[in-house]
C-alpha cells in the first residue's frame, strides 16, 4: 500500500519535473533569441519593446527554474546555463536563428498563441506553485501575444516584399511545428494527474483554430499539417542550432564558474 | 532611400501617461510608429517599463495643433500691470482689514448712526 503510493508519488514527481523544463527551456530559449534583436531590431522604439518582451520571457524562465529548484533540481543557474544541449527540452523551433524580422515575427506569433494556450490550461493545474505563479505570468504574456499578433497581420497584410518574406518564414517553421505541441515523454501522465489537463491533439487543435482565423483574416494560405517527426526537442533532440546558441548564452558564465554575477 | 521607405510606413506619435485615476494625462515624450496600435504598444515597452500607469494615449503629432515661438505677442499678456489677476495683488488685504475693524467704536459715532437711521 504504502509502496504504491510512493511509485504514484514518484510518477506524479518525475512528470511534472519533465514539463517544468519543457517550459523554462521554451521560455529561456525563445528570450535569448529575442535578445539578439537588441541594437538591430527595424525601429529605436520596437527595439526597446523587443527587448523588454525578451527580458519578460527570461524572467519566466527563472520562475520555472526556481520551481524546479524547490524540487530539488538544483541551482536556477545552473539549470539555465550548465546543462548540456541533450538535456534540454525546448521545442526544436525555438533554438532556430532568428534569420529575419518576418521569421522572428512569425515564430514569435506561433509560440506566443501555443503558449498562452499552455498557460490557460495550467489554471486548471494541481500544483499550485505553478498554477499561481501562471496567474501572474498570463498578464504579461497577453501584450506579447498582441504584439507579435500585430505586427504578423501588418507583414501579412503589406502585400510586397514584407508578405513575401512573411510566407517564406512560415515555409520554414512549419516544418519545425510538431515538436511544439509535444508534452515529451509525460503527456499521458501530465493529464492523467492532473498536472496539465489538455491532450496534445487537442492543443494543437486550438492553436490552429486561432492561428487559422489569422491566416484567412489576414490573406494568407493555411498550409497542411506536417507530419510528426522523430527529431522531438521535448525528449532532448535537437538541431545544432542549440549548441551554437548554448556556445555564446553560456560563454560569460562558463568563463569562471565560480563567479557569483 | 531608406528614410524615404521608413517616412511612408512609420508616423510621430506623442505619448501621454496617466499615472492614477485622478492624474491628467502627462506628456512624456514621442515615439515613432507604424501604426496607433503598435504606437500604444511600444510606449507602453518605452516608457513604462517600471513605472506604474493607467492609462495611455498616443495622439499623432500631426494632429496637434500649436501656438507659434515668433509670435510672442501672443503670449504677452504682463505688459500692463495684472497684479489684480494675482493673489499677490491682495497682499495688503489682511493688514488693511484688520485696521479698519480696530479703530474704535465711540458714543457719538453710536448717536450718528441711530440718527441716520
Amino acid at each position: 500500500m504504502q509502496q504504491a503510493e510512493q511509485q504514484r508519488n514518484n510518477r506524479y514527481h518525475e512528470a511534472l519535473i519533465d514539463f517544468l523544463y519543457q517550459m523554462a527551456d521554451d521560455e529561456l530559449t525563445i528570450g535569448h533569441r529575442g535578445s539578439e534583436w537588441l541594437g538591430v531590431a527595424p525601429d529605436l522604439e520596437e527595439d526597446i519593446a523587443f527587448s523588454s518582451i525578451s527580458q519578460d520571457e527570461v524572467g519566466h524562465a527563472t520562475f520555472y527554474f526556481e520551481l524546479l529548484s524547490e524540487l530539488g533540481e538544483g541551482d536556477p543557474d545552473q539549470l539555465a546555463f550548465a546543462r548540456t544541449a541533450n538535456q534540454r527540452k525546448n521545442a526544436r523551433l525555438l533554438e532556430r536563428p532568428n534569420h529575419d524580422w518576418a521569421y522572428t515575427i512569425a515564430r514569435g506569433y506561433f509560440y506566443d498563441v501555443f503558449d498562452h494556450l499552455r498557460l490557460q490550461e495550467l489554471l486548471q493545474s494541481n500544483y499550485i506553485p505553478l498554477q499561481k505563479g501562471v496567474q501572474k505570468i498570463l498578464r504579461e504574456e497577453r501584450y506579447h501575444l498582441l504584439h507579435m499578433e500585430t505586427w504578423f497581420e501588418r507583414l501579412a497584410k503589406a502585400q510586397g516584399e514584407a508578405k513575401e518574406r512573411l510566407e517564406k518564414a512560415i515555409t520554414a517553421i512549419w516544418t519545425d511545428l510538431p515538436d511544439l505541441f509535444s508534452l515529451g515523454q509525460s503527456g499521458e501522465i501530465l493529464r492523467e494527474e492532473g498536472i496539465f489537463p489538455i491532450s496534445e491533439s487537442t492543443l494543437y487543435d486550438k492553436w490552429a483554430q486561432q492561428v487559422k482565423a489569422l491566416f484567412d483574416h489576414s490573406g494568407l494560405t493555411w498550409p497542411a499539417k506536417q507530419n510528426e517527426t522523430l527529431e522531438n526537442g521535448r525528449l532532448g533532440v535537437h538541431s545544432s542550432d542549440l549548441q551554437d546558441l548554448l556556445n555564446v548564452m553560456t560563454e560569460v558564465y562558463r568563463s569562471d564558474l565560480t563567479a557569483t554575477w | 532611400m531608406e528614410r524615404q521607405i521608413q517616412n511612408q510606413h512609420y508616423e510621430v506619435y506623442e505619448v501621454f501617461v496617466q499615472r492614477d485615476a485622478l492624474s491628467h494625462h502627462v506628456h512624456v515624450g514621442s515615439v515613432v510608429a507604424p501604426s496607433a496600435e503598435l504606437a500604444l504598444q511600444v510606449a507602453r515597452e518605452n516608457f513604462l517599463r517600471r513605472e506604474k500607469a493607467v492609462n495611455i494615449w498616443v495622439v499623432k503629432q500631426e494632429n496637434v495643433h500649436a501656438t507659434s515661438y515668433e509670435d510672442q505677442d501672443f503670449f504677452a499678456n504682463q505688459v500692463l500691470s495684472k497684479s489684480y489677476r494675482e493673489v499677490s495683488g491682495y497682499a495688503e488685504n489682511a493688514r488693511k482689514w484688520k485696521a479698519f475693524k480696530q479703530v474704535a467704536i465711540t458714543v457719538d459715532d453710536l448717536v450718528n448712526d441711530i440718527k441716520e437711521h
